[in-house]
């Protein structure tokens, strides 16, 4: 996840601060999946 | 009375021993190189909780534990994003869909309950995507079929909420 291994130690990652035009215009322009967020969104959670 | 649960654990409520407790109540891979990387894994989210850098949700049943999710704030290039720093499922309940989770993988099920917390965000303070970094090629495979975008030459990968 944001958790890897380099050198047999457990180093975070974050993800990139920097993004091109073309990379920020794919962001932007991706579908959002509506039926994955209506199944998690109308589902009830238990957090305690 | 349901026996499903989200157990909560930040700052405030995780001792020296969550790992130690989470590690005595799961089964990691059976591979012993791959077994010592969720090991590693595990110790150094536990970590985090304690110093308010992410927050940790077990998803328990009964007296199974099935796996947890660890999230934290974050961004990917200046949009605001809920990143998934961690996701684990138990050894004994990988790859099997659930009956107690609506039919569903208890990492889809961790996934869409990061889903979930991420667009309360939303509605509350702005956020725009939910953000991991798969562990290997197999797993973003699956993410891209929940609708994660992969973008070229990145290895994160991005849901749109």
């Amino acid at each position: 996840m944001a958790l890897v291994i380099q050198n047999n130690k457990v180093v975070y990652v974050a993800p990139p601060k920097k993004l091109t035009a073309k990379e920020k215009k794919m962001l932007e322009d991706a579908p959002v999946n509506h039926k994955v967020i209506k199944r998690a969104t109308s589902r009830k959670y238990n957090v305690v | 009375m349901t026996l499903l649960e989200l157990k909560k654990y930040t700052s405030k409520n995780a001792s020296y021993r969550l790992s130690i407790d989470i590690l005595s109540h799961v089964e990691l891979s059976a591979h012993l190189e791959q077994s010592r990387r969720e090991r590693g894994f595990i110790e150094d989210v536990c970590k985090r909780v304690q110093k308010s850098s992410t927050v940790l949700y077990l998803l328990k049943h009964a007296d199974d534990t099935l796996g947890f999710i660890a999230l934290s704030v974050s961004s990917i290039g200046d949009f605001p994003s809920l990143q998934i720093d961690y996701l684990f499922v138990n050894h004994a309940f990988r790859g099997k869909p659930l009956k107690i989770l609506d039919n569903l993988k208890a990492s889809t099920y961790l996934i869409e309950f990061a889903i979930e917390l991420a667009k309360e965000i939303q509605d509350m303070a702005g956020l725009r995507y939910l953000v991991l970094l798969p562990d290997n090629h197999k797993l973003q495979d699956i993410y891209k079929n929940m609708g994660f975008l992969h973008l070229p030459k990145q290895e994160w990968l991005d849901f749109k909420l």
